[in-house]
């Protein structure tokens, strides 16, 4: 089973792809920084990021309902932040605010994410000396969420073929209890790769 | 000739109460090539993870294990990972950097290998397993086949005296498993194959050891051992057909 939905595009051929993974890192680096210290009286500055934004989608093919989709699924997250500012006095400019930095913001990490392998991107950070343990983390969970989606994909088969009531009820429980276990199958996993890292010198 | 493996009366029992080694012991010279065959739960895989002191946690005091002549203890057990390399059940377990070239460079890295010298043993250990051209991709995009072989390849990187290998062609298709063999018989280390491929056993094994509940049932000629049917069927083996029909094809 392969399962490439979650950065399929993260390896095709763009001037946007071509550019060298630690530029873009530092690009887009800037840009969030800058996305969140402009002060709301430049606020014109902001369509002009977007735009330029847009432009680095454009020329990284990447089929933009893609991109949105990622953006959508990110952007109920800042929403229910952003709508908590909507209870105080004078919310609504707070809110408009917090919505399109966050945005930009997202759009921006989504872009970087999409345009340059993970491997890549984590040479980048090793290069600019990120903390060696935050990157290992990083390296396995990128490397082990496949790991676990085959494995969920083929609890939810396997348990599918050998239920055969379609009771909304025993559905939820069944959905329970596969997390569940898959809860305990990662713990057990995760002593195993120590084992194995252990075994090839790991301290 | 060194003594590669020695265990002297080991013990071990999970965490669950559940005993899995039953005094075991046996010795292997440097450069044998040996079968460890059982049943499911057995205590195969239990065994190998006490070859480079993975198992016990924390490690006996007296040590029952030596390796190359030197007892594993506390103050050898970094040395002995590096003599002896592990070739887990799951590819997956093992595969745990994001590309090919990293997982097997993942070994020699953390053993503080000059840059120079790393690269020639990671370059050997991809040509060795056929691997070249595959530095840059990453695991999840692999097969079973080509999955293992990096397994393998990250393992010899670190240059081991002993491989310990558990179940190496399980999920393998034929041509997987022969490329595998052949990948077996090159090396020079002195192998441990926990399998319940008997044919493997048959075709790269000339010693082979039953183990059966955490006790060794018998240790010998491999030949003699798989062909002797009443003591394979008692312990969930078998005669393999290689074993039986042996005419040329």
């Amino acid at each position: 089973m392969r399962h490439d939905f979650l950065d399929k595009y993260s390896r095709i051929n763009s001037p946007i792809h071509r550019l060298p993974s630690m530029a873009k890192l530092w690009i887009s680096f800037s840009l969030v920084v800058a996305i969140i210290s402009i002060p709301l009286r430049f606020f014109f500055l902001f369509p002009f990021i977007g735009g330029v934004l847009l432009g680095a989608l454009l020329l990284s093919r990447i089929p933009i309902p893609f991109i949105f989709s990622r953006l959508l699924i990110l952007e109920f997250f800042t929403v229910g932040i952003a709508m908590l500012s909507l209870l105080r006095p004078n919310g609504t400019m707070l809110f408009i605010a917090l919505m399109t930095r966050s945005t930009l913001c997202l759009f921006t990490v989504i872009l970087l994410s999409n345009s340059t392998p993970f491997a890549e991107l984590l040479e980048a950070l090793k290069r600019l000396k990120f903390p060696p343990l935050i990157l290992t983390i990083l390296a396995l969970m990128y490397r082990y969420i496949f790991v676990l989606i085959d494995e969920m994909e083929r609890m939810t088969r396997a348990r599918e073929s050998r239920s055969f009531s379609v009771n909304r009820r025993s559905r939820w429980t069944l959905l329970a209890s596969l997390i569940g276990q898959l809860f305990i199958r990662s713990t057990e996993r995760a002593e195993r790769i120590y084992a194995a890292m252990s075994a090839r010198g790991w301290k | 000739m060194k003594t590669a493996v020695d265990i002297r009366n080991l013990h071990y029992t999970y965490p669950d109460g559940k005993i899995a080694l039953h005094g075991v012991s046996f010795s292997i010279r440097e450069g044998e090539r040996i079968g460890l065959i059982g049943p499911n739960g057995s205590g195969k895989s239990t065994l190998l993870l006490h070859l480079n002191g993975i198992l016990p946690d924390p490690l006996h005091a007296p040590p029952a294990v030596s390796i190359m002549e030197r007892p594993l203890d506390k103050t050898s057990v970094g040395a002995i990972r590096r003599d002896v390399g592990l070739l887990f059940q799951d590819p997956d377990d093992q595969l745990f950097c994001p590309t090919v070239y990293e997982d097997v460079a993942f070994g020699p890295k953390q053993f503080g290998m000059q840059t120079a010298e790393t690269r020639a043993m990671i370059q050997r250990a991809l040509e060795q397993t056929d691997l070249l051209g595959f530095e840059d991709r990453s695991p999840h995009h692999l097969s079973g086949g080509e999955k293992r072989r990096v397994c393998l390849g990250g393992v010899l990187a670190c240059e081991p005296k002993i491989l310990a290998l558990d179940e190496p062609t399980s999920n393998l298709d034929p041509r997987g498993k022969r490329k595998l063999k052949e990948i077996l018989r090159s090396l020079q280390a002195t192998q441990i194959i926990a399998t319940h491929d008997l044919e493997l056993v048959v075709e790269l094994c000339s010693r082979t050891i039953v183990l059966d509940q955490g006790r060794i049932i018998a240790d010998g000629d491999t030949i003699e051992l798989l062909g002797n049917e009443a003591l394979m069927l008692e312990h969930g083996l078998e005669t393999p057909h290689i074993l039986r029909h042996r005419h040329p094809h």
